[in-house]
């Protein structure tokens, strides 16, 4: 067992595990309809929050991830605010460029040891990371079947709808940020104290493209599917390696195939139709009258 | 149609998922150790060459592949030949941990020639050290941030000594009163290299007027061209790679600083800067351990073997690789008694390896390599002469 | 002051680099709603036609502006079959096109690594690097004519976008996308000759890229979409006059925040600058509020 974890498919294991809790977190953040584009800067501040207390100011392991957490739930719940102003693309672009400064603020920053990283411990064992996938999965389940859940998904579908029902979308898009930042924070914790290492780099464009492929291609709507798009996102590479083909390749014709025979991602996944139909009954009411 | 489409999609991440399985349960112990018979030593090589450093890892894969033709032309170590496997880091962290912790998992290898990036050797430093498995580091100059180990071992001397003597030289040669510094910002090695900068100036007694700084991904430099020529210095300092360079010499000339004197550290050292600068890069000086024009024989023979395969001078990654693989040999074939990773850290540890990099030793027993011979070379018509 | 206007020539001639990309972008998400995520790697397949051919003829900048061209518009034509016309008829939001075009630009990067290997690849043709002196100010050969040629270039693509009946038609299905089949014009032709010319024009920006920053990389490809991506939603998605200005914008407050805040690290700080725009004008400095329906209410 131990062994198993020590070798290759172990590490890409623990590597899809730490994907998927972070695509788990943003499919909660993009359910209420914010394309935020800065998940990984999110996860970012969960990683860098819990080394810095690990490593400057010698905070044991599950304390310094609490750290890391909630400092990456303050930034995720602030970065939400840029919802209440723009949409769609335009939020895209805006947290991207927030996503891409805080990079590029990292490389300059001494106290975080700029482009050469923070190390950090290796208390994130295999049993941890996977454990907390459970976790997380489990959490999200429970989630799932509260009002507070529907409410987010009705924003999510159609806002001005959810408004006309009487929700307040702001605060569920802010309740769904700290939520998702939650799990992003837990998410970038386990990545630095799993590679007892972090660089900004890591951060970077690379993570954003690899956390929303998850959700899309898993499938925006379901429980797994964030679960199964990290596992295909982790997967694709090394089917690639097998048969000598460069990933970029493998991962371009696989990326259109997917999308274009399941636009709605490999687990389409059931939304809460009954509020739906009620949001568009409203709106109807609310057009008619 | 579309239950049928979805059913395929589906198919396919299952069989994905189900490959990735695969491939957990075979890959522990797929062979039996090979140090006992007489089949070939298998060595393991980590370097990226997709992703953002790309040319470094290509560069270092083509000076080891050099040195493994040597060395099973010859009939390979002890009458065994020898087989690198390697696999694309990508310059991703995480990949090149999977990667290390992969091919420690297989017993058949017995060292790993990487990861060839500094970063990526830092991050596999652990594992290296947790499985006994010998990481042999040709790239990165930047302070190493975590312990080295027993098993981890660096061979590129200390930037430090590089810049300072690149610097003398330039003071000593055209008597350089004030610089300017650009680097990459986003690059371990290139900041620690414009502290080095900053650190030797004032050693000099040279006025640094001006630092500037750039993303590697960038190819625009004029900017911070036009703000070095507006600090009317003597000279450019510069922790920049060919890459970049080379676009960044070609530039410099539009914006007034044809006749600027310009000091690289040992990531400059690569032929294709006469290319990629379209021939601006004349006259550009670099301090590097490798002196490809030596009369070395050492240095000779691999500059020949190197030239005749790709028709270009070995650039530093070249070397790196070529020495990293021949230094492995050396150690492999002084052992005496089985060839296991453990043998082999200690043949290692106790080598002393005449490289066309200079003369490689370890004295800490691993770690950083000790190293003299600084030579400081200008580029003069596409080739890189001493200075 | 003459640091001034150097660093505005700076800002320029690589603002227009920015505008021709922000442009193609524009283009084809006016007419077909589709954020193209192939863009940035069609240039770069332009920038690596454009150097082999100007390796094989001996420097010929204009024979390797005019392969560059054309292969952009090939790729074009295969982006917009393989990518884009498999989804037109299923409707849906912006986010599954933008996915399979990202995909269809991820395989060019592949195949272009794959042939060239990721070594910097250099750009030679007889552009002399000589350079140009007014008072202090200097701009170079290359730059001056990047400039140059580029605002040529604009100037001709928006007669033809405003002057033209073609154009007009363009112009109204982007403005409104229900009204296609009105206009007498097919929306498929048009689609297909939008992505073509979009492609094009991605084509050529790879061989003045070539001309101006003299080598590339593959990876390059993604760096120049999410400039692209930037210039187009800051410029508000449909205004084509409006994302050149911001192009250009970018361009210079590039060069500015070099010039006068070092410290700062200059993507990132021109990118805040830019977003900070945007919160003033949630829909683009030159955008209108799309109809709920066009920016994909099924994207959520």
């Amino acid at each position: 067992m131990i062994e198993f974890f020590y070798g290759y498919s172990g590490q890409l294991l623990l590597t899809f595990a730490i994907l998927a809790i972070a695509a788990s977190g943003w499919s909660v953040i993009f359910g209420t309809g914010m394309f935020s584009m800065a998940p990984s800067a999110t996860m970012g501040i969960g990683a860098y929050g819990a080394a810095v207390a690990y490593t400057h100011w010698g905070i044991p392991f599950p304390i310094a991830t609490v750290i890391g957490v909630v400092l990456a739930a303050v930034v995720s719940a602030l970065l939400s605010l840029f919802a209440w102003r723009l949409d769609h693309l335009f939020l895209g672009i805006a947290t991207l460029g927030v996503a891409e400064f805080l990079v590029a603020l990292a490389h300059k920053t001494p106290y975080v040891g700029g482009s050469l990283g923070m190390p950090a411990g290796f208390d994130a064992t295999p049993p941890v990371v996977l454990i907390t996938l459970v976790i997380v999965v489990f959490a999200l389940w429970l989630l799932r079947r509260t009002r507070l859940f529907s409410a987010m998904r009705a924003v999510g579908d159609d806002t001005l709808a959810a408004q006309s029902v009487g929700i307040d979308t702001r605060k569920m898009k802010v309740i769904a940020s700290i939520v998702g930042g939650v799990i992003l924070g837990v998410s970038g914790a386990l990545y630095t104290f799993q590679l007892g290492s972090i660089i900004p780099s890591n951060f970077g464009f690379s993570m954003i493209v690899q956390i929303i492929l998850a959700v899309l291609i898993g499938g925006r709507d379901s429980l797994f599917g964030p679960v199964v798009g990290a596992a295909v996102v982790i997967a694709l590479p090394e089917l690639a390696r097998l048969v000598s083909v460069d990933h970029s390749i493998a991962y371009g014709l696989a990326l259109m195939l997917i999308v274009l025979l399941r636009p709605q991602g490999l687990i389409p996944g059931g939304r809460p139709r009954w509020l739906r139909a009620k949001s568009v009954r409203a709106v109807q009411a609310g057009i008619t009258s | 149609m579309k239950n049928r489409f979805g059913r395929l999609a589906s198919t396919i991440a299952v069989g994905a998922i189900v490959a990735l399985g695969a491939g957990a349960c075979a890959s522990p112990g797929e062979t039996p150790p090979s140090s006992s018979d007489d089949g070939p030593i298998y060595l393991a090589g980590i370097s990226g060459v997709s992703g953002v450093a790309a040319t470094y890892g290509e560069q270092t894969r083509a000076g080891e592949a050099i040195a493994l033709a040597q060395i099973n032309d010859a009939g390979g170590i002890n009458g065994r030949q020898v087989q690198i496997d390697h696999e694309d880091s990508r310059f991703d962290i995480p990949t090149n941990v999977a990667l290390f912790k992969r091919f420690a998992a297989d017993s058949k290898y017995v060292a790993v020639l990487g990861p060839a990036d500094g970063s990526g050797g830092i991050a596999t430093t652990p594992f290296a050290n947790e499985a006994g498995l010998v990481s042999i580091v040709a790239g990165g100059s930047a302070p190493w941030t975590v312990p080295f180990g027993d098993f981890v071992f660096r061979l590129p001397p200390q930037n430090k000594e590089i810049i300072a003597k690149t610097v003398k030289a330039a003071v000593d040669a055209w008597g350089i009163k004030s610089a300017a510094i650009i680097y990459a910002s986003d690059a371990d090695y290139a900041v620690a290299a414009k502290d080095l900068y900053e650190a030797v100036a004032a050693d000099l007694g040279i006025e640094i007027k001006r630092v500037e700084s750039f993303e590697s991904t960038q190819q625009n430099f004029a900017p911070q061209l036009t703000n070095i020529a507006a600090a009317n210095v003597d000279a450019v300092l510069m922790s920049v790679v060919a890459a970049n360079a080379g676009p960044m010499l070609l530039q410099a000339q539009n914006l007034g600083l044809e006749d600027m004197h310009w000091v690289g550290d040992a990531g400059a050292q690569n032929a294709s800067l006469w290319e990629l600068s379209q021939g601006n890069a004349q006259g550009l000086i670099t301090g590097t351990p490798f002196d490809v024009t030596s009369k070395n024989p050492e240095v000779v023979e691999f500059v020949e073997a190197f030239q005749a395969k790709h028709g270009t001078q070995p650039t530093i990654f070249n070397a790196y690789g070529y020495d990293s693989v021949r230094l492995l040999g050396q150690a492999i074939a002084a052992i005496d008694g089985e060839i296991t990773r453990e043998s082999v850290r200690d043949a290692l540890a106790g080598i002393t390896y005449e490289g066309v990099t200079g003369t490689i030793s370890f004295p800490d027993g691993s770690g950083n390599a000790a190293r003299e011979g600084i030579f400081v070379l200008v580029m003069d018509n596409g080739k890189f002469i001493p200075f | 002051m003459s640091l001034l206007i150097q660093q505005l020539l700076n800002g320029l001639s690589t603002g227009a680099i920015y505008a021709l990309i922000g442009l193609g972008f524009v283009l084809i998400f006016g007419v077909a709603r589709v954020f193209n995520g192939a863009q940035g790697p069609i240039v770069i397949v332009g920038f690596y036609l454009a150097s082999v051919v100007a390796g094989l003829s001996g420097g010929n900048f204009w024979l390797a502006l005019l392969a560059a061209t054309a292969i952009g518009a090939v790729f074009g034509l295969l982006l917009e079959r393989l990518a884009i016309a498999p989804l037109a008829s299923k409707g849906g939001g912006l986010l599954v096109p933008f996915l399979t075009t990202l995909g269809f630009g991820m395989v060019l990067e592949g195949i272009v690594r794959t042939i060239f290997s990721s070594s910097p690849q250099p750009f030679f043709v007889e552009f002399a690097s000589e350079s140009f002196k007014i008072g202090d100010v200097r701009l170079g050969q290359a730059q001056l004519f990047v400039t140059v040629f580029t605002i040529l270039l604009l100037v001709a693509l928006d007669r033809m976008i405003y002057s033209t009946s073609w154009g007009l038609s363009a112009r109204a299905v982007a403005e409104n996308a229900s009204i296609a089949g009105g206009v007498g014009i097919s929306p498929v032709a048009l689609r297909i000759g939008i992505v073509a010319l979009a492609s094009a024009l991605a084509g050529t920006t790879g061989a003045l890229y070539g001309l101006q920053y003299a080598a590339a990389t593959p990876t390059l490809g993604v760096v120049l979409t999410i400039k692209g991506l930037l210039v187009a939603v800051i410029a508000g998605l449909t205004s084509f006059r409006g994302a050149v200005l911001i192009g250009l914008l970018l361009g210079v407050t590039e060069a500015m925040v070099i010039a006068f805040a070092p410290a700062m690290p200059a993507d990132g700080f021109a990118f805040v600058i830019l977003v900070a725009l945007l919160l003033f004008k949630p829909a683009g400095i030159f955008g209108r509020k799309l109809s709920g329906t066009a920016v994909g209410a099924d994207d959520r």
